[in-house]
């Protein structure tokens, strides 16, 4: 007995010394995760996706990532789009939602926002992901977003390898993507390129099959010296059936997305630096309809074809003065967006235009101010000029004050007031689809907002209260009389609560729970919503559970009320390394078919998930 | 301490962090090996020499001459008559570069990995414990 004793006290240790080394590996890339070195705490209410989780989640785009946000619901619009609506806001909605690949924002003229371009983006060249909520700080550039997503492409020096991964899914989709990265001559650099085909179950409407069918291509390009400049550069295409158009009987067409851009930054000593960027997108729409595209002069047409590409140009300076308690970051920026119609065919009558060019010039400064060991201030401030080639110009302004506490050891509390401003976009102003006009004297609307956030932190687990109280003037909304955005009167006031519990059981394994609740007087989207996460490491296999719930909302498309059903999106996702090099993924999205449905026709008889039931597999090699 | 400026220093701090779990590997890496001398330590890293000092796990040294194992960074700082001694690299093209490097604790595709060259580790008679059994390679691919 003693010896079997003996025996199990050995293997035990020789055991748990086996993992010694694993362990230590772990430890040492959990405390050298990119993320804890660009996270900016005091910019926001944060949400991270470490490449952990990213990977464990097999967040193949970034929708899949952007689909478990809290306060937002991915929905698809009748032209096959998918975007981010905020809740209790219609889908027609343009929120300010900011978008940054590495220190580039992606800024769009002729789309809604970045997240049209972007949103269904494939992430394979993406490290980690950092999300703030609540009035973003003024340290990421211009024009002030409600929300900010950031994406980091993965650090060169620490991948050293050519990744390849090759994905197929239950509805015959084909992706395929690779990755190049690591140091050459002193340089650090980045090829990635991904090609997809991604279908989508068909939908009838007056006996046309309606089609959100999409191909989509990418490169990524970024070359680096340490503390001496980055320069890079992407391309996108994305092209979508047109799926039910602007009419109700689609008989063709398709949406062509395309944007590219190219950005450098130049590091100077003592925390200065240079940044020049110059993009280009293009959006073409063509559709066909048996019945007819009803147009704002109020008569028919049976094919449109709408073409514009957009160029933007941006240089910004910004230094950073560290002074004993002070943090100090000026700056000042100049943007130059111009739009071009190329085609805009098939109205039968003349169609308005707005100022098709526009200059912003800014100014911002940021102060982080420890008071004390235990509070640090924070205080932003921004002024913006706005001028337009219709001789419209306006100066706006944004400020934001925030104080973070640490109460205790575990404890700590941060509140942001702030005040911004919402300019409208060029879909507003300059240029419209056939369903709405353009309005060129669409002013911004205002957003004062209070939030707050407890966190509650120890080695193992997180806890956070968040609440905010906002108040939108001169709301920009589509007028269903005048056929065109206009500036509401009427002030807006808009409430949220939210709590995330995290819990690590150990380095693999954690389960991540989070509710919220939006409070706004009329309702266009989800208004709540939950979701639960459990990551987890088997040996060598890795294990993701997700629910997404959100809840049912009544809609009215302009015939009447129209409810759907509570959303319960569950993924499981789950991963085998064979060897280093090699692993196997199978992956099962909106397992239930019960994610949250988005009303495509104003009868409502068409209600379909932003993302589809589908199994995903997947094969990764790397050399 | 608390000091809130460590958002601001945050960096800093997550890299000696990071430095101080890379040199607890290679101590580990270290102790799990045996060859005919003592063990005495350098490394053209001197961050990693100075932590390794300070650990005093190890005897280290600040002349390449009178050690005889070598944590190497670049092959540009390895002096020529070190180049026979048992280098551990931290890079792993040196496992090609250098021919007497038996091992290495390099970054690749994310992540932190542990290489044994088997050959090398028995052609420079360097005894190995089980622990290091997992991370045994048969050559530099």
């Amino acid at each position: 007995m003693r010896f079997i004793s003996l025996f199990i006290i050995l293997t035990a240790l020789l055991f748990s010394k086996g993992l010694e080394l694993d362990n230590l590996l772990k430890e040492y890339e959990s405390s050298e995760s990119l993320y804890k070195k660009t996270k900016r705490e005091n910019a926001g209410y944060l949400l991270i996706y470490s490449r952990e989780d990213l990977d464990k989640m097999q967040a193949y785009t970034l929708t899949d990532v952007l689909k478990t946000v809290r306060m937002y619901t991915m929905q698809v619009n009748s032209t096959g789009i998918m975007g981010m609506v905020n809740a209790g806001a219609g889908k027609a909605s343009m929120p300010p939602i900011k978008l940054y690949i590495d220190d580039f924002e992606v800024s769009t003229a002729a789309q809604r926002n970045a997240f049209d371009m972007y949103g269904n983006m494939d992430i394979y060249f993406v490290d980690h992901i950092e999300i703030y909520q609540g009035g973003s700080s003024i340290e990421f550039g211009n024009q002030p977003g409600s929300m900010v997503v950031r994406l980091y492409s993965k650090d060169p020096s620490r991948e050293n390898s050519v990744s390849v991964e090759l994905s197929t899914s239950s509805k015959s989709d084909v992706n395929l993507r690779a990755v190049d990265a690591g140091l050459q001559g002193g340089y650090h650099y980045l090829l990635y390129a991904s090609s997809s085909k991604t279908n989508f179950e068909k939908q009838y409407l007056n006996n046309k099959e309606l089609s959100r069918d999409e191909v989509k291509y990418q490169a990524h390009f970024k070359i680096a010296q340490d503390d001496n400049f980055v320069v890079e550069a992407d391309g996108i295409i994305n092209k979508t059936d047109i799926y039910s158009g602007f009419g109700s009987a689609p008989t063709g067409g398709d949406v062509t997305r395309a944007y590219g851009y190219l950005s450098a930054i130049k590091y100077f000593p003592d925390n200065l630096q240079l940044s020049l960027s110059v993009s280009q997108e293009k959006k073409d729409i063509s559709n066909t309809d048996e019945f007819g595209i009803r147009l704002t002069d109020a008569t028919m047409s049976k094919d449109i074809h709408l073409h514009v590409t957009s160029n933007t140009y941006k240089t910004s300076i910004k230094k950073k003065v560290i002074n004993g308690n002070n943090d100090l970051l000026i700056g000042a920026e100049f943007q130059k967006k111009s739009l071009t119609t190329k085609a805009y065919d098939g109205f039968n009558s003349n169609v308005e235009f707005g100022p098709d060019s526009i200059d912003i010039y800014m100014l911002f400064l940021e102060e982080l101010y420890n008071i004390n060991e235990d509070n640090l201030l924070a205080f932003s401030a921004k002024l913006d000029y706005y001028k337009d080639n219709f001789d419209k110009s306006s100066t706006e302004h944004s400020v934001r004050l925030g104080y973070t506490r640490i109460l205790n050891d575990a404890w700590k509390t941060k509140i942001f007031a702030t005040q911004r401003y919402v300019y409208p976009n060029m879909m507003q102003k300059s240029f419209a689809p056939p369903n709405y006009k353009v309005n060129p004297d669409l002013d911004s609307s205002y957003v004062s907002m209070i939030s707050g956030e407890l966190e509650y932190l120890t080695k193992k687990n997180r806890v956070v209260l968040g609440y905010a109280y906002k108040e939108l003037e001169d709301t920009i909304a589509l007028s269903k009389i005048e056929i065109k955005h206009v500036n509401l009167p009427d002030t807006v006031y808009f409430k949220r609560y939210y709590a995330r519990v995290q819990h690590h059981f150990n380095i693999d394994n954690k389960i991540v729970a989070e509710i919220f609740r939006a409070y706004k007087k009329v309702y266009g989207s989800p208004k709540s919503g939950a979701l639960i996460q459990v990551f987890n490491t088997f040996d060598k296999f890795n294990l993701y559970n997700e629910l997404v719930y959100r809840e049912g909302y009544t809609f009215d498309h302009g015939m009447g009320d129209i409810k759907t059903d509570c959303g319960y999106d569950y993924t499981v996702a789950l991963s085998y390394n064979v060897d280093k090099r090699l692993r196997v993924k199978i992956k099962g999205e909106n397992l239930l078919d019960k994610a949250s449905k988005s009303v495509i026709d104003p009868q409502g008889t068409i209600q379909v998930s932003a993302l589809e039931k589908r199994a995903i597999l997947s094969i990764e090699y790397t050399y | 301490m608390k000091y809130l400026l460590i958002y601001l220093l945050s960096a800093l701090l997550l890299h000696a962090s990071g430095e101080n779990h890379q040199v607890k590997i290679i101590e580990k890496i270290i102790s799990e090996i045996s060859i005919d001398k003592k063990i005495v330590i350098w490394s053209d890293n001197k961050k990693i020499l100075s932590i390794l000092e300070n650990n005093s796990m190890f005897e280290t040294t600040q002349r390449c001459n009178s050690a005889t194992v070598i944590v190497l960074e670049s092959k540009d700082t390895l002096p020529r008559k070190c180049s026979s001694k048992h280098i551990f690299v931290l890079n792993y093209k040196l496992l090609s570069e250098i021919p007497r490097s038996f091992g290495a604790l390099f970054w690749k595709k994310g992540r932190p990995n542990i290489v044994i060259l088997e050959p090398r580790v028995e052609s420079q008679n360097i005894k190995i414990t089980k622990d290091l059994e997992p991370y045994l390679e048969e050559r530099v691919w």
